[in-house]
């Protein structure tokens, strides 16, 4: 009896497994096929950056690179083509890695990366956040050092061809029916911010130190590195906050330390006018919004321009 | 080691192969084994703890079954002594320390006892509880005293329900570990459905629900009122997914292996008043408070004012068990306070025989489970705050009710699309119980489109990062 149990067992089994194999294998291509379809939207942004810009200038950073710089203000200031792959919510790893893949392709002529505040803190919601990077996995070998970064199993959870879409439906619809297009219109990356902040209340910013992520600043150092080997102009700027005391958050102070020991240029934006005291040049403390964005641009652009014409 | 990760699904079925695999007499060794390095997957030195408290609760046990008098007595304050103290010094210490510090900076004076840098036991308060149900059913002599010392700390160390329950009993548990299990393909299937459900209502509901809930009670003073209650209805959700899955994914392990855990939820937000809401929640713990505390309180068996403090001393001390911050105990206080008040009306009513009017019907009934969901609710505002002065800050904020809904659209589509696929499974089992079921419908192709379904929800929707269990730090 439970012979005949067991052997009844396994072939349920099997074939509960096989209906999955089939299940996941269709689910995850029509995901797939729906992903690379889309022609707007934030996927489709980290599409466009790994896959088809050709911009002299690449930015990259978190959402405050894609608030900040708007490439056609900066394209007019510089004279070269500017694309902003910024992208909200990601971070270091992100970054690295949309470098790394575009490197593959071309070799832009400057890399403007956008140091986020409080960067090299631990946290575990930065790695999660390299999902960003799962579909590419399979176009992009690459990117696996960093998808790895995940957890010890990503190379087995990549078994299933629907965990790389894992929950991008609702996203992938709305790229595919161009909803995003409607509701955030999109400049080369950038997506302005039309609102003003409402008070001109400076939120404190904890003037803390915290143990480093040892694999965060590898990976800021790699950038660095990966750039003077590629002969790019990196320039690494912090953009504006509208927050207490922000110029001495830890991260940054790093941040800028190493990059003075590399020899990278380091623009701290964190006190310069008109952005320490205009509340209004932002959508809410860490956003600039489009006004802010424009007058940062043009500044921005210029120091630029002025370190490459008269490098230091 | 999460249930929720790779690990277990590789380490369950390895460890349930096996067991079928070996002679009956040779499984509980290897559940034991297994039992151990599930728990040191987190912390592998406070397998350390755990041993010291199953010594003490073993010998203790048999000490009380040989004893007569005064020493029976004494071994069993041994071992309630052994498992409180561990529970005070990993669980309680900071938390009187910081009090103790409070106090005397009010008086302008030092704490002068330093503080312990230690981190809390996984799990800790469910496996000592689980001890102490031991000792204390040895020592009414409902429980003969167990003489294998392995199937001793198997009892206490069972993987499936070690770190977060359900907190069994030893009539309940210990004998099953003498049964030979059969290879049943019936209750294995049983088994692994109840488990898939735990898996989606972790990753599909609780960790969805938890993106939203975190955003708003991380960062309350960002957020509007209305959000703040929206994040707190979610998080009523989130924390019965959360924990409702993780006793699914419990029980189901056992149950594939042959064993039977007792329930611990029973869709607690049909509940009508307070009191039947902690009949269906946390099953395992309220009746253990029940049969340990409130009867050892005296019970019904006081008078009705003393009743009324014992009830609010169980649940204070429920509240404490569940964390050492008074955010807990507030919560505890507060559901102890909302079952008085239930009696003292009900007993109100019966003395002049009058009715609720229209209490009956299906408005009344569903107005008090609403009702009964908004009170639980509001105690949930205590349980998730970071520390009493927000959670007030909270509520303040939700009494203005101004500014506008937070909302990310993938997010809340996410967190409603969920929740409705919970309610519309809840609403069923709970009022239609006998009508078409999907996971035990007679026709296979039902039955194994609702498995795929539910399979392709988790991939598509579970948040595979979310992370711990809450219940695990209690």
């Amino acid at each position: 009896m439970e012979k005949m149990d067991i052997i009844k067992f396994i072939k349920r089994t099997l074939l509960f497994f096989l209906a999955v194999f089939l299940l996941d294998f269709t689910a995850g291509h029509a995901m797939r096929y729906f992903y690379f379809k889309q022609n707007s939207g934030s996927l489709y942004r980290t599409t466009f950056a790994l896959d088809s810009t050709k911009a002299e200038v690449l930015v990259i950073g978190s959402s405050r690179a894609s608030r900040h710089y708007n490439p056609e203000v900066m394209q007019e200031k510089m004279g070269m083509s500017v694309y902003n792959a910024g992208q909200k919510g990601n971070h270091i790893f992100y970054h690295y890695g949309i470098l790394k893949a575009v490197l593959t392709r071309y070799k832009p002529k400057v890399v403007v990366l956008d140091l986020l505040y409080d960067e090299f803190k631990p946290e575990q919601d930065s790695y999660d956040r390299i999902s960003t990077l799962l579909p590419y996995y399979d176009s992009h070998p690459e990117l696996m050092e960093l998808i790895q970064l995940r957890g010890p199993y990503e190379t087995i959870k990549l078994r299933s061809r629907l965990y790389p879409y894992n929950s991008l439906i609702l996203p992938v619809i709305n790229g595919n029916l161009g909803l995003d297009k409607k509701r955030e219109p999109e400049i080369k990356g950038f997506l302005p911010l039309d609102a003003v902040m409402a008070d001109s209340v400076k939120k404190n910013s904890a003037r803390v130190e915290y143990p480093l992520d040892s694999m965060k600043l590898k990976t800021y150092e790699k950038i660095i590195s990966t750039c003077k080997e590629a002969g790019i102009s990196l320039f690494i700027v912090f953009s504006p906050a509208y927050l207490d005391d922000i110029i001495s958050n830890y991260s940054v102070t790093i941040g800028r330390e190493m990059a003075v020991k590399n020899n990278v240029p380091f623009f701290d934006f964190a006190e310069s006018a008109p952005f320490m005291n205009d509340y209004k040049l932002y959508s809410d403390n860490v956003h600039l919004n489009s006004k802010g964005a424009a007058i940062f641009s043009r500044q921005v652009a210029d120091s630029i321009l002025n370190h490459l014409k008269n490098p230091r | 080691m999460l249930f929720n990760s790779i690990e277990f699904v590789i380490f369950f079925i390895v460890v349930t192969t096996l067991y079928f695999l070996l002679e009956h007499k040779y499984r509980w060794f290897l559940l034991l084994a297994a039992s151990c390095y599930f728990y040191m997957a987190f912390v592998p030195v406070y397998i350390l703890i755990l041993g010291f408290t199953i010594v003490i609760d073993y010998y203790a046990g048999i000490i009380i079954e040989q004893s007569t008098g005064k020493k029976r007595k004494s071994w069993l304050i041994v071992s309630l002594f052994a498992n409180i103290g561990v529970l005070a010094v990993f669980k309680y210490y900071n938390f009187l320390n910081d009090n103790l510090s409070f106090l005397l900076s009010r008086a302008g004076r030092e704490n002068p006892i330093p503080y312990l840098k230690i981190l809390l036991p996984i799990g800790l308060s469910f496996h000592t509880f689980q001890a102490m149900s031991y000792t204390i059913e040895v020592y009414r002599g409902n429980q003969k005293a167990e003489r294998n010392f392995g199937i001793y700390a198997l009892y206490v160390m069972f993987y499936p329900q070690l770190v977060a329950g359900p907190i069994e009993r030893p009539q309940n548990l210990l004998f099953q570990f003498y049964k030979k299990h059969s290879f049943d393909i019936d209750r294995i299937f049983n088994g692994l459905k109840l488990m898939l459900w735990g898996f989606f209502k972790k990753l599909v509901v609780a960790d969805r629900l938890a993106t939203y809930v975190n955003a708003a009670y991380n960062y309350p003073e960002n957020h509007s009122g209305l959000t703040l209650i929206v994040a707190t209805i979610f998080f009523a959700f989130q924390i019965y997914c959360d924990f409702s899955g993780y006793s699914d994914i419990a029980i189901g392990a056992a149950r594939v292996m042959g064993f039977d855990l007792m329930k611990n939820f029973n869709r607690p937000y049909f509940s009508s008043t307070v009191s039947e809401f902690w009949k269906r929640w946390h099953i395992s713990l309220s009746t253990w408070f029940k049969d340990y505390l409130y009867i050892s309180l005296g019970g019904n068996r006081v008078s009705v004012p003393r009743i009324y403090i014992n009830l609010f001393i169980v649940f204070l001390v429920s509240g404490l068990w569940h964390g050492a911050n008074w955010t807990y105990v507030i919560w505890g206080g507060l559901n102890g306070l909302y079952l008085v008040a239930a009696i003292m009306r009900d007993k109100l009513l019966a003395k002049y025989k009058l009715e609720i009017p229209g209490a009956q019907t299906w408005a009344g009934k569903s107005f008090s489970i609403l009702f009964t969901f908004l009170l639980i609710c509001f105690s949930w505002i205590f349980f998730r705050a970071a520390n009493v002065d927000v959670a007030f800050q909270i509520i303040r904020k939700m009494a203005k009710l101004e500014g506008p809904l937070y909302t990310t659209y993938p997010t809340m589509f996410f967190c409603l699309l969920s929740m409705v696929m919970l309610l519309v499974v809840e609403v069923k089992q709970e009022y239609f119980n006998g009508a078409f079921s999907f996971m035990n419908n007679r026709s296979p192709v039902v039955r194994y489109s609702t498995y795929l379904f539910l399979l392709l929800m988790i991939l598509l929707m579970g948040v595979f990062d979310g992370g711990q269990f809450i219940y695990f730090q209690f």
